[in-house]
């Protein structure tokens, strides 16, 4: 049986799947360059979700009769042409999250367990997500968020003693508005992963107001990821963000809700580390579907052998932590940009070539 | 060690499984065993901290030095 998930629960999914990566290191590269103007960059950098939104998904009213990402609506070459691109950029993507997730644990939560064991554990977990289907990573995914945007909206007032506002200032000088693009150019390529919607669109029910919930998925990530960086700034400053590996695991150390109530960073980051796995999930879930694409068939029986495949690579191709930085930092805002830019191409041509078969069927 | 042994554990379980099953059809069965085939080689050279990195620095120093540009003042 096909699965299904309502708007509620695929705008949770967008939001997840845009916050949880960022999570980890982004914040520190974004304030090295926008220094303490860096919490405007999500709302600089939010039209471009919508901008892929508007132009990937098109005509709702459209999409409402036929679907166009389903297999075999389409030209068979240009739906292996997306298939390989979505493949290429996921896979880049899932690479890129295990490793970041297990260097993060060696880093700051179990420094003597060997990386290797952390990462196939990790991607056995995954793959046991997904391979219980879509409907179940979505159940996970809403689980998890709502417990980690209610902590993130509540972190203001847990370290409220520590704010300083001054770390903020002066807002705005003379040379912050070409700092704040760059530091937007860098964030792009991580909100674009917004198009993994062009793969969960036909398992959305209703699918009526498909952008609009897109949208304000999208939304409350950027509000999540807003909080986070004018807590990083006005709580640590500029200076220390910008050489913290960790920068939110900085943050949420720095919680002492009076002498005896600190330590609540083990808390929260078993709060934020399952929607990370939710985040994989999905990029696993996606990657197995991209290959669907590529074979003209859809079937979960190559999801293990791909996650154990991608998890291998995530061992072998960063030597360390300062590698899988700069790659996610640097090159990955450019490659991911590349790879964006080329599925939703690909796409918007899916659709229209979809648009004519029809006619032509019509006619 | 254990990464890789787990790695194999998991990957012949799969093998074994869909020889038994034969659930899957020629495409799933030639992309499956051909993935787990490259994986086992591939876990093999962890214990030998044989690495692939120097493509990850490929990257880096060409697209990343690129990214840099644009980003830096």
């Amino acid at each position: 049986m096909k699965p299904q998930i309502s708007p509620f629960q695929y705008s949770i999914l967008i939001a997840n799947f845009l916050f949880t990566g960022t999570l980890i290191s982004l914040p520190q590269v974004l304030v090295q360059i926008a220094e303490q103007n860096a919490w405007m960059v999500p709302f600089i950098s939010y039209p471009i979700i919508i901008l892929i939104i508007f132009l990937g998904i098109g005509r709702s009213r459209k999409l409402k009769n036929k679907i166009s990402t389903e297999i075999g609506n389409s030209s068979p070459y240009m739906e292996k042409i997306f298939g390989i691109f979505m493949l290429l950029f996921l896979s880049l993507a899932f690479i890129r999250d295990v490793r970041a997730l297990a260097d993060f644990v060696v880093s700051s939560l179990l420094p003597s367990t060997p990386i290797e064991i952390l990462t196939v554990l990790s991607v056995l977990t995954v793959i046991y997500i997904v391979h219980n289907g879509l409907e179940v990573i979505t159940r996970i995914t809403v689980i998890q968020f709502i417990v980690l945007a209610t902590v993130i909206i509540l972190l203001p007032f847990m370290l409220s003693n520590e704010i300083e506002f001054n770390n903020l200032q002066p807002i705005l000088g003379s040379s912050a508005f070409p700092s704040l693009f760059q530091s937007s150019y860098l964030l792009i390529a991580w909100l674009g992963e917004v198009v993994i919607v062009f793969l969960l669109i036909p398992y959305i029910k209703p699918i009526k107001h498909i952008k609009k919930i897109s949208i304000l998925g999208a939304l409350f990530a950027m509000i999540l990821l807003f909080i986070l960086l004018i807590l990083e700034l006005a709580v640590l400053g500029a200076d220390i963000t910008k050489v913290s590996t960790f920068p939110n695991y900085q943050l949420i150390q720095q919680i002492n809700i009076t002498d005896f109530l600190d330590r609540l960073d083990l808390i929260i980051v078993t709060v934020w580390a399952p929607t990370l796995f939710c985040k994989i999930a999905l990029t696993l879930y996606c990657i197995n579907k991209s290959l669907s694409y590529i074979k003209g068939s859809e079937s979960s029986h190559l999801v293990l052998p791909m996650g154990l495949f991608l998890g291998t690579l995530a061992i072998l191709l960063f030597k360390n932590n300062i590698q899988l930085l700069e790659f996610s930092f640097y090159t990955w805002a450019t490659i991911g940009l590349f790879l964006e830019i080329c599925i939703v191409g690909i796409f918007i041509l899916m659709r229209i070539k979809n648009k004519h078969q029809k006619q032509k069927v019509t006619d | 060690m254990g990464g890789t042994t787990l790695t194999w554990i998991f990957l012949i379980l799969y093998i074994g499984l869909q020889i038994k099953k034969k659930e899957m059809n020629k495409v799933d069965v030639y992309i499956g065993f051909i993935l787990s085939g490259i994986t086992l080689i591939l876990t093999c050279l962890i214990p030998f901290f044989i690495g692939f990195e120097e493509f990850i620095i490929f990257l880096n120093n060409t697209i990343g030095r690129f990214t840099r540009m644009v980003v830096t003042r």
